[in-house]
């Protein structure tokens, strides 16, 4: 829903699976996330300062500040850009609601490094991509001069914004049977926090040929085969930390997944949805091929449009409901928080989301030098990891906010078991 | 580069192994001008405390301070013995209470702060009890220490 009023600035609702995310914040975590892009060459400040000006009139849905109404939030498209922020020693630093409402998104620089982090009410995955894609090529453009074909999601930016992309899909193709939103809880990962708020990045750099061969080996794709790894490296971890089979709890993983592959659309709203498989250690030990089975079959019967329009039509359904309608926000903040405190991050151990293959035109290939997609660390639990890859190498990011690297150690086991060799790096200067 | 302890082969700007915190040394790579992932040292300021602790303890203050109130004016309907009271919560606030509210509290600026308080309260039972020993007595030893 888009209106243009007097005031020039638009404004739109948030979509279905926003909502959740204001009402769901805490004094020190929030959802955000980050994508960044690494060049060959120094990111020129001055240059960059300019792209985000052409960039934020094309996407007023992303390029948005938070604000409060009497029933429901909205976003509002900035009026001006934001200033671009330096690096510090660690990724995705509090958005606090005051910066939210002044711009929920926000634009660093690090050398040759240009990072977006946005709240997760703004966009998904999929649409931050669109956004970032499309602020380098501006930038690159502006600082090489050369042009850039409007391919592989990049926009031609001096156009209006159609009203496609600013729609929310949910609604529409929401199924008129509901799914049930009953399920188990998984084991709760726990560690040594790090008390000054400090997030520990670990990146894990694959190479994409060796990856994929391995993955077919288990006739797995890449995302199918990774949550596998990440399963049975979660499984080694709570092993260790409680050997006890009988005493063991359930390892789940949330995979989300983009739900344009399912539903035409072009929309740069939220529009993904997840899906999780889940192992029991109770019933005994798990090779690494009945994990590929397990997840793969799960996705192959929940990844389909009558499937996900079922669970859609639950949330759009919630939605709906005239009662959660009338009641004044701070009323449904309470409300939104206490259901997502209690169910939201209980069914999963951790959330490993994979943007997939990156795909940028030809011309923009030589100043590139990498891609990053890091999580956020979830609000009760340590961990979170991003992924992507891009030329011919993957990238799997983790974040957590704990002092021991417990489940990198594992996951690197389990690679090297898989028959893999990363190369490791972090944000730690010698902390 | 790999690290000696579990062998995961490390990116060219780690100065420790991620995973096992095991120090790289290599003599032929002490001089390594790799650029970090991310710059060392660069915390967000934080200058304040935890709001909620503070107001926690602002509510711990406030009850006494209240049943106090009400129960000198309940006793005979005259304010009594109240000021004594509510000075002392002043005066422990000031000294337990206030440095909660910053990060790192300056004692150069809180002690002197705490003395003044308890000068100010030392007077105000001087003033109502009609005592004239602040001057003489009280002021030179809260001043003096």
């Amino acid at each position: 829903m888009v209106k243009k009023a007097s005031n020039p600035l638009r404004w739109v609702r948030l979509d279905n699976a926003a909502k959740i995310y204001p009402a769901a914040r805490r004094r020190n975590w929030s959802n955000v996330f980050r994508q960044s892009v690494t060049l060959f060459d120094d990111v020129d400040t001055g240059v960059l300062q300019a792209a985000p000006d052409v960039t934020v009139k094309r996407f007023p849905s992303i390029a948005a500040r938070l604000r409060k109404g009497a029933f429901w939030y909205y976003l509002q498209q900035v009026a001006s850009v934001p200033e671009i922020r330096e690096e510090y020693s660690y990724p995705l630093i509090y958005m606090s609601k005051e910066e939210m409402r002044r711009c929920a998104f926000r634009v660093i620089v690090f050398h040759n490094r240009i990072a977006v982090e946005f709240f997760h009410s703004l966009t998904d995955g999929t649409g931050a991509l669109i956004f970032l894609k499309n602020l380098v090529a501006e930038y690159l453009e502006e600082k090489y001069l050369i042009s850039i074909p409007f391919e592989h999601g990049i926009l031609d930016r001096r156009a209006l914004p159609s009203e496609e992309e600013l729609e929310d899909c949910f609604p529409k193709n929401a199924g008129s049977v509901s799914a049930s939103r009953r399920d188990t809880n998984a084991w709760h990962m726990y560690g040594e926090p790090q008390r000054d708020g400090f997030l520990h990045l670990t990146c894990f750099r694959l190479p994409v040929k060796e990856a994929l061969e391995a993955a077919h080996r288990h006739q797995s794709t890449l995302t199918v085969f990774t949550s596998a790894l990440m399963m049975k490296a979660l499984l080694n971890l709570q092993k260790e930390k409680n050997p006890n089979p009988r005493r063991q709890k359930r390892i789940k993983l949330l995979i989300p997944i983009n739900l344009r592959q399912l539903f035409p659309s072009n929309t740069l709203r939220n529009f993904a949805m997840y899906c999780i498989p889940e192992v029991d250690p109770r019933l005994g030990e798990y090779t690494l091929e009945e994990i590929c089975a397990v997840v793969r079959h799960k996705m192959g019967t929940e990844f389909t449009p009558k499937h996900m329009s079922t669970v859609i039509a639950t949330n759009v359904n919630d939605e709906k409901n005239p009662l959660l309608r009338l009641v004044p926000l701070p009323i449904k903040n309470i409300v939104m928080k206490a259901i997502f405190d209690s169910v939201g991050e209980k069914k999963s151990c951790l959330t490993l989301s994979n943007l997939g293959q990156v795909k940028v035109p030809e011309v923009m290939k030589k100043y590139i030098q990498r891609f990053d997609f890091i999580l956020g660390v979830q609000a009760a639990a340590p961990y979170n990891c991003g992924m992507l890859s891009f030329g011919d190498t993957v990238y799997l990011n983790f974040i957590r906010n704990t002092k021991d690297p417990e489940l990198e150690r594992h996951f690197y086991a389990v690679l090297r078991e898989a028959g893999l060799s990363p190369t490791v790096e972090s944000n730690r200067n010698e902390r | 580069m790999y690290c000696i302890q579990c062998g995961v082969k490390l990116g060219d700007t780690e100065k420790k192994c991620p995973l096992c915190h095991t120090a790289v040394c290599h003599p032929d790579f002490m001089e390594r001008a790799e650029r970090p992932l991310y710059p060392k040292d660069k915390l967000p300021g934080n200058n304040t405390g935890s709001k909620a602790l503070n107001g926690a303890v602002i509510i711990i203050f406030f009850i006494p301070l209240l049943v106090c109130f009400f129960a000198d004016l309940s006793l005979d309907g005259k304010m009594e013995w109240f000021g004594y009271v509510a000075g002392a919560l002043i005066v422990s606030y000031i000294a337990f209470a206030l440095p909660l509210w910053f990060k790192k509290p300056n004692p150069v600026i809180f002690v002197p702060c705490n003395f003044a308080a308890a000068a100010l309260y030392l007077l105000y039972i001087d003033l109502a009890t009609g005592g004239n020993w602040f001057l003489p007595f009280a002021l030179p030893v809260v001043g003096g220490i």
